[in-house]
């Protein structure tokens, strides 16, 4: 294969992910919600949780970390919430149920929030806040993670996960607000980034063993961890350590799922990464008139897009628009698949027996 | 009554004579007296477990604004809407401790009966420490999320120049059954602007990436924040520090605490200064009942379970353990159970001139 970076549709992208999750045993109505998602990631350049996961997957189901087929059950089902039961599947489609559930019942009572349990990776937290904003309501979407690998202020180890945070509200005019954050200061493949690049690392994004900057981006790999957001003490880690101890809180003790960093975590219970995700929705009109939330928020937006930027070619931006250009672009372009990509997913392909389309 | 003077001047003092002050002060500026009761109880609450920006301090501003009437002292609070899940309550222009103490009230008891409540208030202004009130759900053994947006825009946007949005606080509360109540209570800037002013006042430089100047570029002259025209950082620093992520949750604050109850918006002109009477700041209260989820006291195990993994900790430095939030204040709380509050010298003398302009009790001699 060469060593170019191709262009492909996104209807070729999610034709391949939908591919690969079916030759991997998932039933075909969770192939059709997750093929969805994970393209919509690829769509607006979170490469990260798009097609790129797809080796991932294969070593969980090939290990039974997860259930592929695994059944979504109702475990508790009250006026204003709701408990489901992933049944150790990836998160996409309990993760899309239990959002849908959370509208439903905010449409009717003015807010409900949505547990699960026994999951595992759903994908781009912001996906499921936009289903509801995209419903004229509010979303709130938390998740708990595979891996310990951020540190809490003063510390020396990893006890968190990137737990990530995404906020979404409607508006008119503009596209939703949309934030989607890992509390950590950055994402582990910025770092990976530098690394390859030979770069050094800017002080406060990753420590080494004893809790101390690390400079030398190579070493990363060598058993190091992430900052919360905030990098040092000095620059208010302690608040990004609080966020993420807040996204365990309700994505895992109020789940019942398993804590990020306790011993054997994502791999006590077989087919079952426990997991935990939890879902708000809010309808603002049960505080205003129709509309009026919406006339805020596009005020807010346009107030914040009008700061004066630093620089002129840096234009002050909101959340989720760095995305939504990005989702233009690509819809002209294509999506870019990286050469080392491709060559993977060619040889998962030919492992098990998958079409594949990418060629 | 006499109080401990240290070296450095300082007066310590009983909570409830700190108490008493902040009373006799907003009693003489005319403000109901079980509205009086209520806010001087949560200020102290302020002061006694450290935070002491939120508590008298604040007397002297709450002074300035009242004579450029842009607060209601003696304001009418009313319920404008209310289902069985929500409410929206219009504080009247009035300080914001007595209708969010309210909002708070409904938003137990909605949750405890239904599973989750919000509930928002506009025409608001300063409410003192967001996490009093999530402190208040988790006491009653619900999950509380609370935010409010302020009245001074210097925070700019990653990439820009102009302040446009507040310090905008956040704060979340989880019960627990061992341990103290998870307590996070954090402004989405880097620090508190009394951090700056503080490097300021000592003369020393700022970190690169707690305040930028004029142009927007990182400063470590803390006199571009004071007075040329500088501004604040999101949480993050700078755009590499992830200073985006900051600016994100400062505008979710926003969204959280002024599009629900149609509250003036920090970036916009004027903000606070448009009506008489009312600086139409807003707030976001909002509980959960863990028992919706899980089993009565099961959540609370599995908070403390975290609590205690957090602190087993290995921290960098074996004099300074890892804690989680809440715990600074929780020890702040104990020490000065005993030692009384500290009332520095220029801020004793502030109440006092208060006190005697207002014909109000000076207690603190």
């Amino acid at each position: 294969m060469g060593q170019d970076v191709m262009y492909y549709s996104a209807d070729i992208i999610e034709k391949q992910t939908a591919a690969f999750l079916s030759s991997f045993g998932m039933p075909d109505d969770y192939v059709e919600i997750t093929a969805t998602i994970m393209t919509d990631a690829d769509k607006r350049g979170i490469d990260t949780h798009g097609i790129a996961c797809i080796p991932n997957y294969y070593t969980r189901s090939k290990n039974n970390w997860v259930t592929l087929d695994g059944k979504i059950t109702t475990v508790r089902d009250n006026p204003l919430t709701a408990l489901l039961d992933a049944g150790g599947g990836l998160g996409y489609p309990v993760a899309h149920k239990a959002m849908n559930i959370a509208i439903e019942k905010a449409r009717k009572l003015g807010l409900a929030s949505v547990a699960v349990r026994n999951s595992a990776h759903f994908g781009a937290a912001g996906y499921y806040t936009r289903m509801a904003a995209s419903e004229g309501l509010v979303g709130f979407a938390f998740t708990g993670t595979s891996a310990p690998r951020v540190v809490p202020a003063l510390a020396a180890e990893g006890r968190l996960g990137t737990n990530p945070i995404a906020f979404t509200a409607p508006t008119r005019r503009n596209r939703p607000f949309n934030l989607d954050m890992a509390t950590s200061t950055v994402a582990s493949g910025k770092i990976r980034n530098k690394a390859v690049e030979g770069q050094p690392l800017p002080k406060g994004w990753a420590v080494d063993e004893n809790g101390q900057p690390m400079i030398d981006a190579t070493e990363y790999f060598n058993g190091a961890n992430m900052t919360s957001l905030g990098g040092t003490r000095e620059m208010g880690n302690h608040k990004g350590y609080g966020l993420g101890a807040m996204v365990e809180i309700l994505s895992a003790c109020l789940t019942g799922s398993s804590l990020v960093m306790s011993p054997d975590h994502g791999k006590r219970t077989p087919g079952s990464m426990e997991i935990g995700h939890f879902f708000i929705a809010i309808a603002p009109t049960f505080f205003r008139e129709r509309g009026a939330f919406e006339d805020t928020t596009d005020q807010l937006i346009d107030e914040l897009r009008a700061t004066e930027p630093v620089t002129p070619d840096q234009p002050v931006m909101v959340a989720g628009e760095p995305e939504n250009l990005i989702e233009e672009e690509r819809a002209k372009t294509g999506i870019p698949i990286l050469p080392g990509l491709r060559e993977k997913l060619n040889n998962l392909a030919a492992e098990t027996g998958t079409n594949f389309y990418l060629s | 009554m006499t109080f401990r003077v240290d070296e450095n001047d300082v007066m310590w003092i009983p909570k409830e004579v700190v108490r008493e002050q902040i009373a006799n002060i907003l009693s003489a500026w005319g403000m109901r007296s079980e509205h009086v009761k209520t806010t001087s109880t949560v200020m102290v609450d302020a002061d006694s477990c450290g935070i002491d920006t939120h508590g008298i301090s604040m007397i002297p501003p709450y002074e300035d604004r009242r004579k450029r009437n842009v607060i209601t002292v003696d304001a009418d609070i009313k319920v404008m809407k209310e289902t069985a899940t929500t409410a929206l309550i219009d504080a009247g222009g009035g300080l914001g401790y007595v209708p969010s103490i309210l909002a708070t009230e409904m938003c137990i008891n909605k949750a405890k009966e239904h599973g989750m409540a919000a509930v928002t208030v506009k025409e608001s202004a300063h409410f003192g420490a967001t996490g009093y009130y999530t402190r208040m759900m988790a006491d009653a053994g619900l999950i509380g999320i609370a935010t409010t947006n302020g009245s001074g825009p210097r925070t700019a946007p990653t990439h820009g120049k102009d302040g446009k949005l507040s310090t905008n606080p956040i704060a979340f509360a989880a019960p627990t059954k061992k341990n103290n109540p998870f307590s996070l209570d954090m402004a989405t800037t880097t620090v508190a602007a009394g951090k700056i002013r503080n490097k300021w006042n000592e003369g020393q430089k700022l970190p690169l990436g707690w305040a930028s100047d004029a142009d927007g570029n990182p400063s470590d002259d803390p006199e571009v924040y004071i007075s040329r025209g500088g501004t604040q950082t999101p949480l993050g620093g700078t755009p590499e520090g992830g200073s985006h992520k900051g600016y994100g949750l400062a505008a979710m604050v926003e969204i959280l605490s002024a599009s629900f109850c149609g509250a003036s918006l920090d970036s916009s002109p004027n903000h606070g200064n448009n009506k008489p009477g009312s600086m139409e700041i807003g707030h976001f209260f909002l509980a959960i009942d863990p028992t919706q989820f899980l089993e009565e006291g099961d959540f609370e195990n599995n908070v403390d379970e975290l609590i205690d993994y957090l602190h087993a900790t290995k921290p960098v430095n074996p004099d300074q353990p890892v804690m989680v939030a809440g715990e600074p204040e929780n020890k702040i709380r104990m020490e000065r159970e005993n030692t009384g509050i500290p009332i520095p010298p220029g801020l004793r003398g502030q109440i006092k001139e208060i006190a005697r302009q207002s014909n109000a009790a000076f207690v603190f001699e």
